[in-house]
Protein backbone atom coordinates (compact mmCIF):
# COMPACT_ATOMS: atom_id res chain seq x y z
CA UNK A 1 0.00 0.00 0.00
CA UNK A 2 3.37 2.45 1.26
CA UNK A 3 6.49 1.86 0.11
CA UNK A 4 9.19 3.80 0.66
CA UNK A 5 12.70 3.13 -0.95
CA UNK A 6 15.97 5.45 0.21
CA UNK A 7 13.97 8.22 1.04
CA UNK A 8 16.20 11.63 2.35
CA UNK A 9 14.49 15.01 3.25
CA UNK A 10 16.64 18.56 3.93
CA UNK A 11 15.19 21.43 5.22
CA UNK A 12 19.08 22.07 6.12
CA UNK A 13 21.46 20.65 4.22
CA UNK A 14 24.10 19.40 7.32
CA UNK A 15 20.68 17.98 8.62
CA UNK A 16 18.33 16.02 6.97
CA UNK A 17 15.30 15.50 8.38
CA UNK A 18 14.96 12.12 7.05
CA UNK A 19 17.95 9.99 6.13
CA UNK A 20 17.87 7.08 3.74
CA UNK A 21 14.10 5.96 4.92
CA UNK A 22 12.85 2.44 3.70
CA UNK A 23 9.63 1.18 4.39
CA UNK A 24 6.34 -0.88 3.31
CA UNK A 25 3.17 -0.81 5.15
CA UNK A 26 0.40 -2.90 3.78
CA UNK A 27 -3.23 -2.77 3.17
CA UNK A 28 -4.92 -3.23 6.06
CA UNK A 29 -2.32 -2.37 8.67
CA UNK A 30 -1.84 -0.30 11.96
CA UNK A 31 0.97 1.69 11.63
CA UNK A 32 2.40 3.71 15.00
CA UNK A 33 5.46 6.23 14.44
CA UNK A 34 7.14 6.82 17.74
CA UNK A 35 10.41 8.51 18.51
CA UNK A 36 11.48 12.08 20.27
CA UNK A 37 10.62 15.72 19.10
CA UNK A 38 12.19 16.21 16.03
CA UNK A 39 12.53 12.74 15.47
CA UNK A 40 10.99 13.19 11.52
CA UNK A 41 7.58 11.69 12.53
CA UNK A 42 5.86 14.56 10.96
CA UNK A 43 8.02 15.14 8.36
CA UNK A 44 8.01 11.08 7.32
CA UNK A 45 3.81 11.58 7.61
CA UNK A 46 4.12 14.69 5.56
CA UNK A 47 5.63 12.97 2.99
CA UNK A 48 2.47 10.59 2.33
CA UNK A 49 0.12 13.59 1.57
CA UNK A 50 2.74 15.80 -0.60
CA UNK A 51 2.56 18.56 2.15
CA UNK A 52 6.12 18.13 1.93
CA UNK A 53 8.22 16.26 -1.28
CA UNK A 54 11.64 13.90 -0.77
CA UNK A 55 14.76 15.14 -1.63
CA UNK A 56 15.94 11.89 -2.31
CA UNK A 57 14.46 8.45 -2.46
CA UNK A 58 10.93 7.32 -4.14
CA UNK A 59 7.16 6.44 -2.30
CA UNK A 60 4.78 4.44 -3.62
CA UNK A 61 0.96 4.56 -2.19
CA UNK A 62 -1.10 2.23 -4.08
CA UNK A 63 1.39 1.79 -6.77
CA UNK A 64 1.42 5.00 -7.45
CA UNK A 65 4.86 6.90 -7.24
CA UNK A 66 4.50 9.97 -5.80
CA UNK A 67 8.21 11.61 -5.75
CA UNK A 68 6.91 12.68 -9.28
CA UNK A 69 3.52 13.83 -9.08
CA UNK A 70 2.79 17.49 -10.35
CA UNK A 71 1.57 20.03 -8.01
CA UNK A 72 -2.11 19.84 -9.89
CA UNK A 73 -2.60 15.95 -8.83
CA UNK A 74 -1.87 16.61 -5.53
CA UNK A 75 -5.45 17.23 -4.58
CA UNK A 76 -6.43 14.19 -6.20
CA UNK A 77 -4.12 11.61 -3.83
CA UNK A 78 -5.57 13.72 -1.09
CA UNK A 79 -9.12 12.64 -1.61
CA UNK A 80 -8.03 9.11 -1.40
CA UNK A 81 -6.24 9.72 2.27
CA UNK A 82 -7.68 10.91 5.47
CA UNK A 83 -5.38 13.14 7.55
CA UNK A 84 -6.10 14.40 11.15
CA UNK A 85 -3.83 16.20 12.59
CA UNK A 86 -2.84 17.49 16.34
CA UNK A 87 -4.67 20.78 15.99
CA UNK A 88 -7.57 19.46 14.74
CA UNK A 89 -7.24 21.66 11.82
CA UNK A 90 -11.35 22.36 11.51
CA UNK A 91 -12.56 25.87 9.61
CA UNK A 92 -13.68 27.63 12.73
CA UNK A 93 -16.33 30.13 10.87
CA UNK A 94 -18.15 26.88 9.71
CA UNK A 95 -20.58 24.44 11.70
CA UNK A 96 -19.12 20.71 12.06
CA UNK A 97 -21.44 19.66 9.62
CA UNK A 98 -20.36 22.13 7.07
CA UNK A 99 -16.70 20.83 7.93
CA UNK A 100 -17.29 17.37 7.16
CA UNK A 101 -19.58 18.50 4.36
CA UNK A 102 -16.75 20.46 2.86
CA UNK A 103 -14.70 17.24 2.19
CA UNK A 104 -17.05 15.75 0.31
CA UNK A 105 -17.85 18.79 -1.65
CA UNK A 106 -14.33 18.55 -2.98
CA UNK A 107 -15.05 15.75 -4.67
CA UNK A 108 -18.44 16.95 -6.41
CA UNK A 109 -20.37 14.73 -4.13
CA UNK A 110 -24.56 15.78 -4.63
CA UNK A 111 -25.95 17.66 -1.57
CA UNK A 112 -27.97 14.53 -0.46
CA UNK A 113 -25.38 11.97 -0.79
CA UNK A 114 -23.25 14.46 1.11
CA UNK A 115 -26.04 14.72 4.12
CA UNK A 116 -26.62 10.96 3.97
CA UNK A 117 -23.03 10.13 4.71
CA UNK A 118 -22.20 13.02 7.26
CA UNK A 119 -24.59 11.94 9.57
CA UNK A 120 -23.29 8.55 9.39
CA UNK A 121 -19.99 9.51 10.28
CA UNK A 122 -21.13 11.63 12.66
CA UNK A 123 -22.99 8.43 14.45
CA UNK A 124 -19.58 6.57 13.90
CA UNK A 125 -17.46 9.26 16.20
CA UNK A 126 -20.31 10.20 18.52
CA UNK A 127 -21.07 13.58 17.43
CA UNK A 128 -24.34 13.51 15.68
CA UNK A 129 -25.96 16.10 18.52
CA UNK A 130 -23.36 18.48 17.63
CA UNK A 131 -23.55 19.09 13.70
CA UNK A 132 -24.63 22.35 13.85
CA UNK A 133 -22.15 23.81 16.46
CA UNK A 134 -19.11 25.39 15.65
CA UNK A 135 -15.63 23.91 16.15
CA UNK A 136 -15.02 26.62 19.30
CA UNK A 137 -17.93 25.47 21.79
CA UNK A 138 -16.76 21.68 21.36
CA UNK A 139 -14.01 20.10 24.05
CA UNK A 140 -10.74 19.03 22.37
CA UNK A 141 -12.04 15.39 22.33
CA UNK A 142 -15.12 16.36 20.36
CA UNK A 143 -12.84 18.47 17.88
CA UNK A 144 -10.75 15.81 17.34
CA UNK A 145 -13.38 13.34 16.67
CA UNK A 146 -15.24 15.79 14.04
CA UNK A 147 -11.59 16.38 12.90
CA UNK A 148 -11.43 12.15 11.95
CA UNK A 149 -14.57 12.46 11.03
CA UNK A 150 -13.91 14.55 8.23
CA UNK A 151 -10.92 12.22 7.73
CA UNK A 152 -12.89 9.25 7.11
CA UNK A 153 -16.22 10.46 5.30
CA UNK A 154 -14.48 9.71 1.99
CA UNK A 155 -13.66 6.51 3.19
CA UNK A 156 -9.91 7.11 2.73
CA UNK A 157 -7.67 3.48 1.49
CA UNK A 158 -5.16 5.42 3.93
CA UNK A 159 -5.80 7.61 7.55
CA UNK A 160 -3.00 9.38 8.65
CA UNK A 161 -3.17 10.98 12.09
CA UNK A 162 -0.13 13.02 13.26
CA UNK A 163 0.03 13.32 17.02
CA UNK A 164 -3.77 12.75 17.61
CA UNK A 165 -3.68 13.01 20.99
CA UNK A 166 -1.42 15.87 21.49
CA UNK A 167 -3.79 17.82 23.38
CA UNK A 168 -5.61 15.54 24.71
CA UNK A 169 -5.93 13.82 28.35
CA UNK A 170 -5.78 10.34 28.68
CA UNK A 171 -9.20 9.48 28.66
CA UNK A 172 -10.06 11.21 25.49
CA UNK A 173 -6.83 9.85 24.40
CA UNK A 174 -8.06 6.39 24.48
CA UNK A 175 -11.24 7.25 23.45
CA UNK A 176 -9.50 8.69 19.67
CA UNK A 177 -7.49 5.47 19.64
CA UNK A 178 -10.50 3.34 20.00
CA UNK A 179 -12.15 4.75 17.29
CA UNK A 180 -9.14 4.57 15.09
CA UNK A 181 -9.01 0.53 15.70
CA UNK A 182 -12.56 0.76 14.54
CA UNK A 183 -11.68 2.35 11.42
CA UNK A 184 -9.20 -0.20 10.97
CA UNK A 185 -11.10 -2.89 11.72
CA UNK A 186 -13.30 -1.78 8.94
CA UNK A 187 -10.31 -1.99 6.34
CA UNK A 188 -8.59 1.05 6.47
CA UNK A 189 -4.73 0.98 6.72
CA UNK A 190 -3.91 3.41 9.74
CA UNK A 191 -0.42 5.49 10.32
CA UNK A 192 -0.67 7.35 13.64
CA UNK A 193 2.63 9.39 14.60
CA UNK A 194 2.65 9.77 18.55
CA UNK A 195 4.14 9.94 22.23
CA UNK A 196 1.75 8.14 23.48
CA UNK A 197 3.62 4.99 25.31
CA UNK A 198 1.17 4.15 27.50
CA UNK A 199 -1.86 3.71 24.96
CA UNK A 200 1.04 2.51 22.06
CA UNK A 201 1.85 -0.75 24.75
CA UNK A 202 -1.85 -1.51 25.42
CA UNK A 203 -2.84 -1.98 21.54
CA UNK A 204 0.37 -3.97 20.84
CA UNK A 205 0.79 -3.07 17.40
CA UNK A 206 3.08 -2.31 14.73
CA UNK A 207 5.82 0.57 15.71
CA UNK A 208 8.48 2.23 13.36
CA UNK A 209 10.72 3.97 15.94
CA UNK A 210 12.78 6.99 13.87
CA UNK A 211 15.49 8.82 15.91
CA UNK A 212 17.39 11.33 14.06
CA UNK A 213 15.56 11.03 11.10
CA UNK A 214 16.78 7.49 10.68
CA UNK A 215 14.53 4.41 11.58
CA UNK A 216 16.26 2.65 14.48
CA UNK A 217 13.22 0.21 15.05
CA UNK A 218 10.47 -1.48 12.53
CA UNK B 1 -20.28 19.30 -12.19
CA UNK B 2 -19.76 22.66 -13.87
CA UNK B 3 -23.06 24.08 -12.93
CA UNK B 4 -22.40 21.89 -9.42
CA UNK B 5 -19.49 23.95 -8.95
CA UNK B 6 -20.96 27.17 -10.20
CA UNK B 7 -23.87 27.31 -7.62
CA UNK B 8 -20.85 26.37 -4.79
CA UNK B 9 -19.02 28.92 -5.60
CA UNK B 10 -21.62 31.63 -5.86
CA UNK B 11 -23.11 29.89 -2.52
CA UNK B 12 -19.34 29.58 -0.96
CA UNK B 13 -18.71 33.62 -1.73
CA UNK B 14 -22.33 34.62 -0.81
CA UNK B 15 -21.69 32.48 3.00
CA UNK B 16 -17.90 33.93 3.48
CA UNK B 17 -19.59 37.46 3.23
CA UNK B 18 -22.02 36.28 5.75
CA UNK B 19 -19.26 35.43 8.09
CA UNK B 20 -17.11 37.53 8.15
CA UNK B 21 -19.69 40.74 7.99
CA UNK B 22 -18.15 42.93 10.17
CA UNK B 23 -14.95 42.40 7.99
CA UNK B 24 -16.90 42.74 4.63
CA UNK B 25 -18.43 45.94 5.65
CA UNK B 26 -15.33 47.82 6.68
CA UNK B 27 -13.31 46.49 3.48
CA UNK B 28 -16.55 47.86 1.31
CA UNK B 29 -16.38 50.95 3.29
CA UNK B 30 -12.83 51.43 2.82
CA UNK B 31 -12.87 50.86 -0.92
CA UNK B 32 -15.67 53.22 -0.68
CA UNK B 33 -13.85 55.94 0.56
CA UNK B 34 -10.60 55.56 -1.66
CA UNK B 35 -12.90 55.62 -4.67
CA UNK B 36 -15.18 58.96 -3.16
CA UNK B 37 -11.32 60.36 -3.75
CA UNK B 38 -10.53 59.48 -7.21
CA UNK B 39 -14.45 60.42 -7.97
CA UNK B 40 -13.94 63.67 -6.49
CA UNK B 41 -10.85 64.08 -8.40
CA UNK B 42 -12.45 62.76 -11.42
CA UNK B 43 -15.44 65.46 -11.44
CA UNK B 44 -13.11 68.17 -10.99
CA UNK B 45 -10.88 67.31 -13.16
CA UNK B 46 -13.81 66.45 -16.09
CA UNK B 47 -15.31 69.46 -15.43
CA UNK B 48 -11.82 71.61 -15.63
CA UNK B 49 -12.01 69.98 -19.20
CA UNK B 50 -15.59 70.94 -20.30
CA UNK B 51 -14.60 74.44 -19.29
CA UNK B 52 -11.58 74.87 -21.09
CA UNK B 53 -13.14 73.22 -24.20
CA UNK B 54 -15.91 76.04 -24.12
CA UNK B 55 -13.34 78.07 -23.91
CA UNK B 56 -11.38 76.75 -26.91
CA UNK B 57 -14.79 76.87 -28.88
CA UNK B 58 -14.67 80.75 -28.63
CA UNK B 59 -10.71 80.92 -30.96
CA UNK B 60 -11.64 82.54 -33.59
CA UNK B 61 -9.37 83.96 -36.54
CA UNK B 62 -10.55 87.22 -38.17
CA UNK B 63 -8.53 87.54 -41.38
CA UNK B 64 -9.25 91.00 -42.62
CA UNK B 65 -9.32 91.83 -46.41
CA UNK B 66 -7.75 94.96 -48.40
CA UNK B 67 -10.62 97.45 -49.23
CA UNK B 68 -11.66 98.09 -53.32
CA UNK B 69 -12.11 94.02 -54.03
CA UNK B 70 -14.88 92.97 -56.20
CA UNK B 71 -17.63 90.59 -55.03
CA UNK B 72 -16.03 87.85 -57.53
CA UNK B 73 -12.33 88.44 -55.77
CA UNK B 74 -14.20 87.64 -52.27
CA UNK B 75 -16.20 84.94 -52.95
CA UNK B 76 -12.41 83.16 -54.41
CA UNK B 77 -11.22 84.30 -51.16
CA UNK B 78 -14.36 82.43 -49.10
CA UNK B 79 -14.33 79.64 -51.38
CA UNK B 80 -10.28 79.36 -50.61
CA UNK B 81 -10.33 79.81 -46.83
CA UNK B 82 -13.06 77.15 -46.77
CA UNK B 83 -11.02 74.61 -48.39
CA UNK B 84 -8.67 74.71 -45.53
CA UNK B 85 -9.36 71.19 -43.44
CA UNK B 86 -9.53 73.40 -40.06
CA UNK B 87 -12.01 75.42 -41.04
CA UNK B 88 -15.48 75.08 -38.96
CA UNK B 89 -17.55 78.02 -40.12
CA UNK B 90 -16.84 81.11 -42.01
CA UNK B 91 -18.98 83.72 -41.96
CA UNK B 92 -18.02 87.42 -44.02
CA UNK B 93 -18.41 90.81 -42.62
CA UNK B 94 -18.75 93.64 -45.24
CA UNK B 95 -17.15 97.31 -44.14
CA UNK B 96 -20.96 98.30 -43.53
CA UNK B 97 -21.68 96.18 -41.46
CA UNK B 98 -18.13 96.06 -39.59
CA UNK B 99 -19.19 99.85 -38.97
CA UNK B 100 -22.56 99.38 -37.72
CA UNK B 101 -21.69 96.81 -35.30
CA UNK B 102 -18.78 98.98 -34.15
CA UNK B 103 -21.63 101.46 -33.79
CA UNK B 104 -23.80 99.52 -31.56
CA UNK B 105 -20.66 98.84 -29.41
CA UNK B 106 -20.22 102.12 -28.54
CA UNK B 107 -23.55 103.22 -28.45
CA UNK B 108 -23.99 105.64 -26.01
CA UNK B 109 -20.58 107.40 -27.79
CA UNK B 110 -21.46 107.16 -31.14
CA UNK B 111 -20.90 110.96 -31.65
CA UNK B 112 -16.91 110.50 -31.80
CA UNK B 113 -17.96 108.62 -35.05
CA UNK B 114 -19.26 111.55 -36.89
CA UNK B 115 -16.79 113.41 -37.83
CA UNK B 116 -15.62 109.99 -40.06
CA UNK B 117 -15.74 110.58 -43.56
CA UNK B 118 -15.52 107.28 -44.94
CA UNK B 119 -16.04 104.27 -43.56
CA UNK B 120 -12.14 103.34 -42.21
CA UNK B 121 -13.58 99.34 -41.31
CA UNK B 122 -12.00 96.71 -43.50
CA UNK B 123 -14.37 93.69 -44.18
CA UNK B 124 -13.37 90.34 -43.11
CA UNK B 125 -14.11 86.85 -42.51
CA UNK B 126 -15.00 85.36 -38.97
CA UNK B 127 -13.28 82.05 -39.42
CA UNK B 128 -14.64 79.01 -36.61
CA UNK B 129 -12.66 75.90 -36.58
CA UNK B 130 -12.84 72.49 -35.72
CA UNK B 131 -12.55 70.74 -32.05
CA UNK B 132 -9.89 69.01 -33.52
CA UNK B 133 -7.83 72.31 -34.59
CA UNK B 134 -8.27 74.32 -31.83
CA UNK B 135 -5.07 74.18 -30.87
CA UNK B 136 -1.90 77.05 -30.64
CA UNK B 137 -0.15 74.60 -33.28
CA UNK B 138 -3.20 74.34 -36.15
CA UNK B 139 -4.00 77.49 -35.35
CA UNK B 140 -0.63 79.06 -36.50
CA UNK B 141 -0.13 76.51 -39.44
CA UNK B 142 -3.64 77.74 -40.49
CA UNK B 143 -2.78 81.70 -40.00
CA UNK B 144 0.35 81.66 -42.30
CA UNK B 145 -1.74 79.50 -45.05
CA UNK B 146 -4.26 82.44 -44.79
CA UNK B 147 -1.47 84.82 -44.90
CA UNK B 148 -0.35 83.96 -48.00
CA UNK B 149 -4.07 84.27 -49.77
CA UNK B 150 -4.20 86.90 -52.07
CA UNK B 151 -6.64 89.84 -50.83
CA UNK B 152 -6.05 89.37 -47.53
CA UNK B 153 -4.69 92.06 -45.41
CA UNK B 154 -4.07 91.04 -41.82
CA UNK B 155 -4.83 88.09 -39.94
CA UNK B 156 -5.64 88.15 -36.08
CA UNK B 157 -6.38 85.35 -33.71
CA UNK B 158 -6.26 86.40 -30.44
CA UNK B 159 -2.40 85.44 -30.23
CA UNK B 160 -1.67 85.81 -26.62
CA UNK B 161 -5.21 84.41 -25.43
CA UNK B 162 -4.44 81.45 -27.57
CA UNK B 163 -0.84 81.34 -26.14
CA UNK B 164 -2.13 82.00 -22.32
CA UNK B 165 -4.91 79.01 -22.68
CA UNK B 166 -2.30 76.77 -24.27
CA UNK B 167 0.25 76.75 -21.73
CA UNK B 168 -2.87 76.90 -19.36
CA UNK B 169 -4.26 73.43 -20.41
CA UNK B 170 -0.54 71.79 -20.85
CA UNK B 171 -0.58 72.91 -16.99
CA UNK B 172 -3.80 71.34 -16.60
CA UNK B 173 -3.16 68.23 -18.30
CA UNK B 174 0.22 67.51 -16.76
CA UNK B 175 -1.40 68.37 -12.91
CA UNK B 176 -4.54 66.17 -13.88
CA UNK B 177 -2.33 63.38 -15.01
CA UNK B 178 0.04 63.46 -11.83
CA UNK B 179 -2.59 64.33 -9.58
CA UNK B 180 -4.86 61.58 -11.30
CA UNK B 181 -1.65 58.77 -11.19
CA UNK B 182 -0.83 59.46 -7.54
CA UNK B 183 -4.72 59.07 -6.63
CA UNK B 184 -5.56 56.05 -8.90
CA UNK B 185 -2.16 54.53 -7.41
CA UNK B 186 -3.75 54.74 -3.46
CA UNK B 187 -6.72 53.17 -5.05
CA UNK B 188 -4.99 50.68 -6.48
CA UNK B 189 -2.87 49.87 -3.33
CA UNK B 190 -5.88 50.37 -0.88
CA UNK B 191 -8.79 48.06 -2.70
CA UNK B 192 -5.99 45.57 -3.50
CA UNK B 193 -4.49 45.98 0.10
CA UNK B 194 -7.68 45.73 2.07
CA UNK B 195 -9.27 42.96 -0.32
CA UNK B 196 -5.88 40.81 0.90
CA UNK B 197 -6.26 41.60 4.20
CA UNK B 198 -9.22 40.20 4.26
CA UNK B 199 -7.97 36.74 2.41
CA UNK B 200 -4.76 36.92 4.94
CA UNK B 201 -7.28 36.54 8.32
CA UNK B 202 -8.75 33.31 6.56
CA UNK B 203 -5.14 31.51 5.58
CA UNK B 204 -5.29 29.11 7.43
CA UNK B 205 -8.71 28.17 5.89
CA UNK B 206 -7.29 28.17 2.77
CA UNK B 207 -4.24 25.56 4.19
CA UNK B 208 -7.14 23.10 5.34
CA UNK B 209 -8.62 23.07 2.61
CA UNK B 210 -5.58 22.83 0.49
CA UNK B 211 -4.90 19.80 2.80
CA UNK B 212 -8.38 17.97 2.66
CA UNK B 213 -7.70 17.67 -1.17
CA UNK B 214 -9.24 21.08 -2.55
CA UNK B 215 -8.07 21.90 -6.26
CA UNK B 216 -6.37 25.36 -6.10
CA UNK B 217 -9.12 26.67 -8.27
CA UNK B 218 -12.02 25.38 -5.66
CA UNK B 219 -9.94 27.04 -2.97
CA UNK B 220 -9.71 30.00 -5.33
CA UNK B 221 -12.86 30.77 -7.39
CA UNK B 222 -15.04 31.56 -3.97
CA UNK B 223 -12.58 34.22 -2.99
CA UNK B 224 -12.28 35.95 -6.21
CA UNK B 225 -16.08 36.08 -6.55
CA UNK B 226 -15.86 37.52 -3.26
CA UNK B 227 -13.64 40.25 -4.04
CA UNK B 228 -15.12 40.96 -7.33
CA UNK B 229 -18.56 41.63 -5.25
CA UNK B 230 -16.93 43.64 -2.13
CA UNK B 231 -15.12 45.64 -4.98
CA UNK B 232 -18.55 46.27 -6.66
CA UNK B 233 -19.86 47.27 -3.57
CA UNK B 234 -17.30 49.56 -2.20
CA UNK B 235 -17.17 51.11 -5.73
CA UNK B 236 -21.16 51.33 -5.84
CA UNK B 237 -20.90 52.91 -2.27
CA UNK B 238 -18.63 55.65 -3.54
CA UNK B 239 -20.98 56.59 -7.08
CA UNK B 240 -23.97 56.60 -4.30
CA UNK B 241 -21.40 58.71 -2.19
CA UNK B 242 -20.85 61.17 -4.99
CA UNK B 243 -23.78 62.03 -5.68
CA UNK B 244 -25.00 62.75 -2.28
CA UNK B 245 -22.22 65.17 -2.29
CA UNK B 246 -22.60 66.58 -5.74
CA UNK B 247 -26.36 66.92 -4.88
CA UNK B 248 -25.75 69.02 -1.67
CA UNK B 249 -22.78 70.88 -3.26
CA UNK B 250 -25.20 71.85 -6.41
CA UNK B 251 -27.88 73.02 -4.69
CA UNK B 252 -26.03 75.11 -2.14
CA UNK B 253 -24.04 76.88 -4.97
CA UNK B 254 -24.69 80.52 -5.79
CA UNK B 255 -26.08 81.18 -8.60
CA UNK B 256 -23.61 83.37 -10.28
CA UNK B 257 -21.10 80.92 -8.94
CA UNK B 258 -21.23 79.73 -12.74
CA UNK B 259 -20.42 82.76 -14.81
CA UNK B 260 -16.84 82.53 -13.30
CA UNK B 261 -16.13 79.56 -14.87
CA UNK B 262 -18.27 80.78 -18.30
CA UNK B 263 -20.88 77.75 -17.49
CA UNK B 264 -24.18 77.65 -15.54
CA UNK B 265 -24.09 74.13 -13.93
CA UNK B 266 -21.14 71.03 -12.74
CA UNK B 267 -21.52 68.42 -14.63
CA UNK B 268 -22.08 65.08 -12.21
CA UNK B 269 -19.78 61.83 -13.53
CA UNK B 270 -21.07 60.62 -17.27
CA UNK B 271 -22.74 57.00 -17.69
CA UNK B 272 -19.48 55.96 -18.86
CA UNK B 273 -16.99 57.27 -16.18
CA UNK B 274 -19.55 55.51 -13.90
CA UNK B 275 -19.64 52.25 -15.48
CA UNK B 276 -15.19 52.49 -15.08
CA UNK B 277 -15.48 53.05 -12.08
CA UNK B 278 -17.40 49.86 -11.35
CA UNK B 279 -15.84 47.81 -13.52
CA UNK B 280 -12.53 49.04 -11.61
CA UNK B 281 -13.84 48.42 -8.41
CA UNK B 282 -14.34 44.50 -9.34
CA UNK B 283 -11.13 44.28 -11.39
CA UNK B 284 -8.97 45.44 -8.11
CA UNK B 285 -11.43 43.22 -6.09
CA UNK B 286 -10.79 40.13 -8.56
CA UNK B 287 -6.38 41.39 -8.58
CA UNK B 288 -6.40 41.94 -4.86
CA UNK B 289 -7.84 37.87 -4.35
CA UNK B 290 -6.05 36.75 -7.01
CA UNK B 291 -2.97 37.58 -5.76
CA UNK B 292 -3.05 36.98 -2.00
CA UNK B 293 -5.04 33.60 -2.20
CA UNK B 294 -2.23 32.40 -4.64
CA UNK B 295 0.06 33.11 -1.99
CA UNK B 296 -0.94 30.36 0.37
CA UNK B 297 -2.11 27.74 -1.79
CA UNK B 298 1.53 26.22 -1.84
CA UNK B 299 0.48 23.57 0.59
Amino acid sequence: MIQMFHVSKYYDKNFPALRDISLEINKGDFVFVMGPSGAGKSTLLKLIFCAERADEGQILIQGRNIARLSDSKIPYLRRNLGVVFQDYKLLQSRTIYENIAFSLKVCGVSNNEIKRRVYFVLKQVGLEHKSDSFPIRLSGGEQQRAAIARAIVNEPAILIADEPTGNLDYNMSVEIFEILKDINVRGTTVIVATHNREIVSKMQRRIISLDKGKIVSN
Amino acid sequence: MALYNIIHFLEEALNNIRRNTFVAAITVGTIGIAFLIFGIFLIIFSNLNDITSTWKEQIQVVSYLKDGLSNAEIISIEDKIKSEREINSVAFISKEKALSEFRKDLSSQTGLLEGLGENPLPAYFEIRLKKAYQDPKSILSLVDRLKKIKGIEEVQYGQEWVENLSSFLDFLMIAGMIVGGLISLAVILIVSNTVKLTVYARKEDIEIMKLIGATDWFVKAPFLIEGMAIGFLGSLMSVILLFGIYQIIVQNLPLNAGLLFGRFSIAFLSWPDIVVLLIAGVLLGLFGSFVSVGRFLKV
